[in-house]
């Protein structure tokens, strides 16, 4: 090993590829984000330049990603799916890319609202975004138009909800209870064959909140004051 | 003519075997784990063969999720480490190494040259380690059983240091935000350079069981092949990237800890099989031997804790004595938040890029912890080595792809 200077740098190592220029616009990365349409995020501790791009760009503008020689992002490296309760758009979904040609690594975020959680697939252009959306569909609940087989991954094939999500509590929820309103009582019925239907109520202790997971009927997710 | 040559018939005229057109099979159906012993671990491939040759493969995953990304959302940045451990289980103190250099990215805390040393000796360490597991695992999935106890000889000692230095064999959580849990003492450092110095010898060792065995030739030698594009596409990272001829390490690509000031080559394939893939690995192994001396050799001397008290856990033994650090203990263990933001940290790990992608909302826990397995990732590489093989490559394939179901299922 060559000698250990006394005050190495510290592990936050140096900025990724090569440095950024503090005039952010001089960068020619920035510039051909914005002019495909991307927002230029100001940049966090790890030093990546950060883009948000709006959802319907999103095909074009990975596209242009990948194939344009002077970005040229071969590799997805991360992708990963986070819940904002309170914002709109409430989803965000965060691509990590890399170019092994200049060696750099951005993050690209695209905001999906709640009320229509999709977002276009990149499994044509980078293919091991396969897996990664499988399991942000199975933990999150955000679809991938275009993938071609969406289905869960980590959780049961029958599982109804999508753990990761904020209002998802953590001690899970119990599939074998269902909420039944009768009355405008809210009542517990346990789903138990041995017991005819209707005789298995018992009313819910509400002191507690209402408890997670509860609907009139079909499994959803609870509300978000669950958290 | 005589008798005994009269009523004679040839075998090979016999229409069911000639030329093996009417032998025609339907496509089978196998199922082959969770609890297969050649899957390590609970991997199920859902295969539809016809006769030996696969036709389809669907790996099917998730045996092994325990939610660990669910579970950082309500534990501290201390806690979670007891939780990385558990992730690539056969080189725990690697995993901490990478969640404690996204916390301190994100809190801005130094860390003192020597901590940086004992990490990145515990980092080879570890890489040796998970590789010893693979060559010996791998010799026994194509055969070659004596492997395993050569492998687990060294690793077995390698155990009995780890608990020397943390006090614990194996998911040691000995990483602390800001440096390591103990220091490394001199007597340690004199055994683990005894260890490391008698590692090459070894090393020849394994290379003289298989690297020249016409067995092992034949069960790895041209299977599992993908190109460099394939592996690209497919974000496989680590020795299965390189062994396709990508010379990729995040050591060198996004540097961190001392790796920079070390010297070492990235060992390369050519032709990306199982072989190649092996070859890697091994060499690898030298490489780390090689790291490992100049690191013990040059220890730097100082603090292996940060004195960053606000942001770090002071050390124990001062925390009985003190009360300036028995204070501090209390207030980073109650109520220690690291500042909003978000970080994107990668380490090299024996397996390929393991990256925890970490968001805080300012609060005393993360608000997003999105762990990038390598063996999640590099697993989808299964299908394109996998089909059009033989039933029995599945076996080589997955030994040389080494990945673990803990970390693959989070």
């Amino acid at each position: 090993m060559a000698d250990v200077p006394a005050n190495p740098s510290s592990s936050s190592s140096p900025a990724f590829g090569a440095p950024v220029p503090s005039s952010a616009t001089a960068d020619p990365l920035v510039v051909a984000m914005t002019t495909l349409g991307a927002e230029v995020l100001p940049s966090t501790q790890d030093g990546l330049a950060v883009f948000r791009v709006e959802r319907d760009a999103w095909p074009s503008v990975a596209l242009a990603m990948k194939r344009e020689s002077n970005l040229s992002f071969e590799m997805l490296v991360d992708l990963a799916g986070v819940d904002f309760p309170k914002r709109q758009p409430r989803f965000e979904v965060v691509y990590h890319l890399w170019s092994l040609t200049f060696n750099r690594l951005v993050r690209v975020k695209v905001g999906v609202p709640e009320e229509d959680p999709r977002v276009a697939s990149v499994v044509d252009l980078w293919g091991t975004a396969d897996w990664h959306e499988r399991e942000t569909f199975d933990l999150m609940g955000i679809r991938f138009d275009g993938h071609p087989d969406l289905r869960r991954i980590l959780m049961p094939d029958d599982y109804p909800w999508h753990p990761l999500r904020k209002d998802f509590p953590l001690e899970g929820i119990d599939n074998s209870i269902s909420y039944v309103r009768e009355g405008g009582v809210l009542m517990t019925r346990e789903l138990d064959v041995d017991r005819p239907a209707g005789q298995d109520t018992t009313p819910v202790d509400r002191s507690r909140g209402d408890p997670a997971g509860y609907s009139d009927g079909t499994p959803t997710l609870p509300a978000e004051s669950a958290k | 003519m005589s008798p005994l040559t009269e009523r004679l018939v040839t075998v090979a005229d016999l229409p069911q075997h000639r030329g093996g057109a009417d032998l025609h099979a339907e496509p089978m159906e196998i199922s082959m784990g969770p609890q297969h012993p050649a899957t390590h671990g609970v991997l199920q491939c859902k295969l539809l063969l016809d006769g030996e040759r696969v036709v389809k493969i669907d790996p099917v995953v998730g045996y092994l999720h325990r939610g660990k990304e669910k579970h950082a959302e309500h534990m501290t940045y201390q806690q979670f480490f007891t939780l990385t451990d558990r992730l690539d289980y056969l080189q725990p103190l690697a995993n901490e190494v990478g969640w404690a250099l996204t916390v301190e990215k994100l809190a801005g805390v130094e860390v003192p040259p020597r901590a940086q040393a004992i990490r990145t000796i515990i980092c080879e360490l570890m890489r040796v380690s998970a590789h010893l597991v693979w060559a010996g695992i791998g010799g026994v999935d194509t055969g070659a059983v004596s492997m395993f106890m050569y492998a687990f000889r060294d690793r077995e000692v390698l155990f009995d240091l780890m608990d020397d230095l943390t006090g614990l064999r194996t998911n040691q959580e000995y990483i602390r935000i800001g440096g390591v849990g103990a220091d490394l003492d001199p007597e340690l450092v004199i055994k683990l350079r005894q260890w490391v110095a008698a590692l090459p010898k070894h090393i020849d060792q394994f290379e003289m069981l298989l690297t020249g065995n016409r067995i092992f030739h034949d069960r790895m030698r041209g299977v599992g092949q993908i190109t460099a594009e394939q592996a690209i596409d497919l974000g496989v990272t680590g020795p299965c990237l390189r062994a396709t001829g990508v010379g990729v390490d995040l050591r060198r690509a996004r540097p961190y800890l001392l790796y920079p000031q070390l010297e070492f080559d990235v060992p390369v394939g050519t032709r990306g099989d199982a072989y190649d893939r092996y070859l890697v690995r091994i060499e690898e192994m030298r490489q780390s031997s090689r790291m490992l001396l100049q690191l013990l050799d040059h220890l730097p001397a100082g603090d292996w804790i940060a004195k960053d008290f606000k942001n770090v856990l002071p050390p124990k033994g001062r925390v009985y004595t003190s009360m300036e650090e028995m204070i501090h203990q209390f207030k980073t263990v109650t109520e220690w938040c690291p500042p909003k933001g978000e970080v994107y940290q990668a380490t090299e790990a024996a397996n390929g890029e393991l990256g925890y992608y970490l968001m805080s909302a300012g609060a005393s826990h993360p608000y997003r912890v999105k762990i990038r397995s390598p063996s999640f990732i590099n697993l989808q590489a299964l299908k394109p080595m996998a089909l059009g093989s033989y039933f029995s490559d599945i076996v080589a394939i997955i030994a040389s792809l080494h990945f673990i179901m803990g970390e693959c299922d989070r």
